[in-house]
């Protein structure tokens, strides 16, 4: 059977899978045409092709709700609250914000508790952890933790202890002898011999009853009704009984030691209780009974703004919280702690009396008290507290101990005083590792994180609350800590200059009483490798990535030595300033076929690059145990955005997209990865495009003339032109025309390519299997040859499509080949 | 009310807090009858510098707060490596009692360091009394042992 004889062909090259990325470290006359000597917002992946970024503004000025700060947001965070939404909480000038991004972004401005106190700043960038559905976040000057709807519940992170103890003001006791005394369907009535006053009256003082002979009366019981009469009732669970004559009720305390009390704060809200005010001297009751006021030393006097106290000891602490005035009430909010009598609300006030300061969150207070001579603290009594009310027992403020009993006995409940509930310093960095916060950068401690309680809190949010030796110092000499990372069963530790420090075993609560059995180890690992920003470092499914102190990308998979993953775009990172370097921002970002670490970092005063580094195609060589880069012709893959990027966050919205968010404009919140039909208004995209390296590397001792060239993208030929693509040649003979200087042929649709060259203006648009717009042929005019060549694609500026670059053929005939 | 009190930045002294001003010990006694008052007692940080105010506060609170104080008011610097018998706050800043807050002390998992007396010489094959020297084995376990090199010599 006879066979079409094979068709003469002409010699052609594809160069295809041009996904390798930015390469400036490599000796250009070793790389290959899948590497790119320059680029520009485009990027390309294990699929292949090389496609432009598209931008979207997501938040600007005209967002609802928004007002304009005049400057770039310098932090963002996605946070998600089960049933409520998808947040992206944003800081900008001294403002910040959460955008609900299942209304369109709408703006929700978050308080601010202290902005009315000198010197508070609430710039960014914060550093925030999410953890059990409140977001903790601090700047180096302010902690707090957010809560609700666009964590719009803003309050200090921990409530402070009670700095004073309480006063306790002694009474003599009363007795008064029963006449009978009988329970009915739970609730005793006692007809006493002689009126008996409950101090704190029905409902909050208690009685002690002694000496009936039915002894499941005695005890210690809240009187329901009747002080300051002969017939008091209270509740108590027992069979009925009939009338007793026996025994008495008193309302006196006798005790051989003594009693000893503190108090807390409680916010109901959020179940979380404070540390305890310090104790008071064991009060040593011969029957008697005590009215505990929560007061501080000294009476205060309050005109406009001014706060004077007798007799007091105003705290700096105090700033920030709110005064209470015996008699008057809330007063404003505490600015300025002058000195131990005098200090400053943030607006005109007035009273005088005894005075006690709060924190807004405080909802409840505790009070503890002791068995007599004991050393534990046991909760017997909590008040609601109301800072509206005028008088010490109407806000909360006021106990009334009347009761002999002792524990277990009520009032004494199991639950002891949290002295461990103490809040965190104030810090730049916060970091969640193992269910708990840590916290480091506070001024003055920079070699010290310290770390949320667990087992030391036992009641009250063990996230709130740190306790003192919760802390770890490292030996880092001149150096503050400056980044972490979490993995699986350890966290790494850099600091700001070579140290780096790998953390294992289960943290826990450290304490005078458990310091022997902490079981965290700490290693110092021999890389000598810094961290140039806490916020530059990023969990990847790969390892760990981050920028180090002398601007290089480095990644660590906990189990192997740290790889140098930066190379290529090294060019890029020693051009940061130094004084940029610690504004390095990382995350990690992944959607569909987009698996990249993304760094912004500064060509300048503010970041302006966003380096995008391609994890399926690190991945794609093997285990990091064993990545093997000749750096000529493979290499991490690197994408250079050129965009202002002070900030890239991922945020997964309410509605399933997945998108990368970045700030650098003025109030504006850009997706840098948009797709259509997501929310944002989509913006051009100019300079877009990239060069390869050069192609003939491998033969540069011969001389090639091609002649012809096809440019091939995923859009239809006819349309290059009218969308704005243009290509170019660039020939280098190393005679003449060198990599600095090469001969350039542009290829431009429309102009020079084959369809429109080919005589018949019927067939502009390209001719079946013969001419086209994206095939240009190489003769006369157009003339280019050399040893090697290189490529440049430049990519249209238009919105609403993926454009996308997919090969280049090289043919040496005087057709394609057919 | 007792409201004696340090100054501002000056280290709590032991004795001043163990010896109340008005010597009436950890307890009140209150002596029946009427009423009588004991008044709050405040517990203030001293000193500035690392962290903020309110945390140094709690930590104030925390030291010194957890006893009685016969003195009554209380003022200290919790950051201070001068402990005084309350509770031990770190500081942030190693050395400092009671915490494992460095390397050093964090190593070996955290536990405390233990130094394990040096087991003396096994058997020797010398007669009670004789000189050790006489073995090359024991000088050399006597050298590793003691860190010199004549055993018995101390």
């Amino acid at each position: 059977m006879g066979q079409t004889p094979t068709q003469q062909t002409s010699p052609a090259e594809v160069i295809a899978s041009i996904n390798l990325g930015y390469n400036a470290y490599t000796d250009p006359t070793l790389t290959t045409a899948r590497q790119w000597a320059s680029s520009s917002n485009v990027f390309a992946g294990a699929f292949g092709f090389v496609q432009r970024c598209r931008f979207a503004n997501v938040v600007t000025t005209a967002t609802n709700a928004y007002s304009a700060s005049g400057a770039p947001f310098l932090s963002l965070k996605f946070a998600a609250l089960p049933a409520l939404g998808n947040y992206l909480l944003g800081d900008v000038g001294t403002k910040m914000w959460s955008f609900d991004t299942g209304a369109a972004y709408s703006a929700t401005a978050r308080p601010e508790l202290l902005a009315a106190v000198p010197g508070i700043s609430y710039a960014g960038p914060w550093s925030r952890e999410f953890l059990q559905n409140a977001i903790y976040e601090m700047n180096g000057v302010v902690k707090q933790a957010g809560r609700n709807a666009n964590f719009a519940l803003v309050q200090d992170w921990g409530i402070d202890a009670p700095d004073t103890s309480p006063q306790v003001t002694i009474n003599a006791g009363a007795t008064a002898a029963i006449t009978n005394i009988q329970r009915t369907d739970g609730t005793v009535i006692v007809n006493l011999a002689a009126p008996l006053t409950v101090p704190g009256g029905d409902g909050i003082g208690m009685v002690n009853v002694s000496g009936v002979t039915d002894t499941s009366f005695n005890g210690t019981f809240v009187v329901l009704t009747g002080s300051g009469t002969t017939i008091l009732t209270w509740t108590q669970a027992g069979q009925n009984t009939g009338a007793i004559a026996a025994g008495n009720v008193d309302v006196s305390i006798t005790k051989s030691v003594g009693r000893s009390y503190a108090w807390a704060w409680e916010n109901v809200n959020d179940s979380h209780i404070s540390a305890p005010s310090p104790s008071t001297q064991f009060i040593q009751y011969v029957v008697q009974n005590g009215v505990i006021d929560l007061i501080e030393q000294g009476t205060v006097t309050v005109a406009g703004t001014n706060v004077i106290g007798v007799g007091t000891s105003f705290s700096p602490a105090w700033v920030g919280k709110n005064l209470w005035i015996d008699g008057t009430g809330a007063q404003p909010q505490i600015i300025a702690v002058i000195s131990a009598t005098q200090m400053t609300l943030a607006t005109p006030s007035g009273g005088s009396g005894a005075f006690t300061v709060y924190d807004p969150q405080s909802t409840n207070i505790r009070l503890y008290q002791t068995a007599d001579g004991g050393a534990t603290y046991f909760r017997v009594q909590r008040n609601a507290f109301d800072p509206s009310q005028t008088t010490l027992v109407a806000a909360g403020l006021e106990f009334f101990d009347n009761a002999q009993a002792e524990p277990p006995n009520f009032p004494f409940t199991t639950e002891t005083s949290q002295l461990f509930n103490v809040p965190p310093p104030v810090g730049r960095f916060v970091k969640e590792y193992q269910g708990r916060l840590i916290v480091y950068g506070v001024p003055g401690l920079g070699q010290t994180f310290f770390y949320s309680n667990n087992e030391l809190t036992n009641f009250g949010l063990p996230q709130e609350s740190f306790a003192p030796l919760n802390q770890v110092t490292l030996p880092i000499q001149n150096a503050d800590i400056n980044g972490m990372a979490e993995f699986p069963g350890s966290l790494i530790i850099w600091s700001d200059k070579q140290d780096m420090f790998r953390l294992t075993g289960l943290l826990s609560d450290n304490s005078t009483a458990t310091a022997t059995q902490q079981g965290a180890q700490i290693a110092a690992l021999p890389y000598n490798l810094g961290c140039a920003s806490p916020f530059s470092v990023a969990l990847t499914p790969l390892g760990a990535i981050w920028v180090t102190t002398n601007a290089e990308i480095w990644l660590y998979t906990d189990r192997y030595a740290p790889r140098n993953i930066g190379r290529p775009v090294q060019d890029i990172l020693s051009n940061i300033p130094s004084a940029q370097l610690s504004q390095c921002r990382g995350a990690y970002y992944h959607t569909q076929n987009r698996n990249w670490y993304v760094l912004s970092v500064a060509n300048g005063a503010t970041n302006n690059i966003l380096l995008v580094l391609d994890l399926d195609l690190l991945a794609a060589n093997g285990s990091p145990s064993y990545f093997v880069f000749d750096m000529a012709t493979n290499q991490p893959a690197w994408f250079r955005f050129d965009i202002p990027c002070t900030w890239a966050e991922p945020v997964y919205e309410t509605g399933g997209a997945v998108r990368l968010m970045l700030t650098g404009i003025n109030d504006v919140i850009q997706d840098t990865d948009y797709m259509t039909g997501l929310f944002g208004t989509e913006v051009e995209v100019p300079d877009a495009g990239f060069t390869t390296h050069a192609w003939g590397n491998d033969s540069a001792f011969m001389l090639k003339r091609p002649s012809w060239f096809r440019f091939q993208t995923n859009q239809e030929p006819q349309l290059l032109s009218l969308q704005g693509w243009s290509f170019q040649t660039q020939g280098i003979d190393d005679d003449v025309y060198t990599f600095a200087f090469p001969l350039k042929l542009t290829h431009t649709p429309g102009v020079n390519d084959t369809a429109t060259l080919c005589g018949n203006p019927f067939l502009a648009k390209g001719e079946p299997f013969r001419f086209s717009p994206e095939l240009y042929r190489v003769g006369g005019v157009n003339f280019v040859m050399g040893r090697r060549f290189r490529f440049v694609v430049n990519f249209p500026k238009l919105i609403g499509v993926n454009y996308q670059f997919r090969s280049i053929q090289i043919g040496f005939g005087s057709t394609p080949p057919r | 009310m007792p409201t004696s009190t340090l100054l501002p930045g000056k280290e709590i002294n032991p004795s001043q807090v163990s010896l109340g001003a008005g010597g009436a010990g950890p307890y009140i006694n209150t002596g029946g009858g009427g009423s009588k008052v004991v008044g709050p007692e405040t517990v203030r940080a001293t000193g500035g510098g690392s962290g903020d105010a309110q945390w140094r506060q709690n930590l104030a609170t925390f030291s010194g707060g957890q006893f009685a104080r016969p003195g009554g008011s209380l003022n200290f610097n919790p950051l201070s490596n001068n402990p005084f018998g309350g509770a031990p706050t770190g500081g942030g800043n190693a050395p400092q009692m009671g915490m494992p807050s460095t390397l050093l002390q964090m190593a070996l998992g955290g536990q405390p360091f233990s130094w394990n007396q040096p087991k003396p010489p096994t058997a020797s094959p010398t007669p009670s009394g004789a000189s050790t020297m006489n073995s090359p084995n024991d000088w050399l376990s006597q050298y590793m042992s003691q860190g010199n090199n004549f055993g018995n010599v101390y």
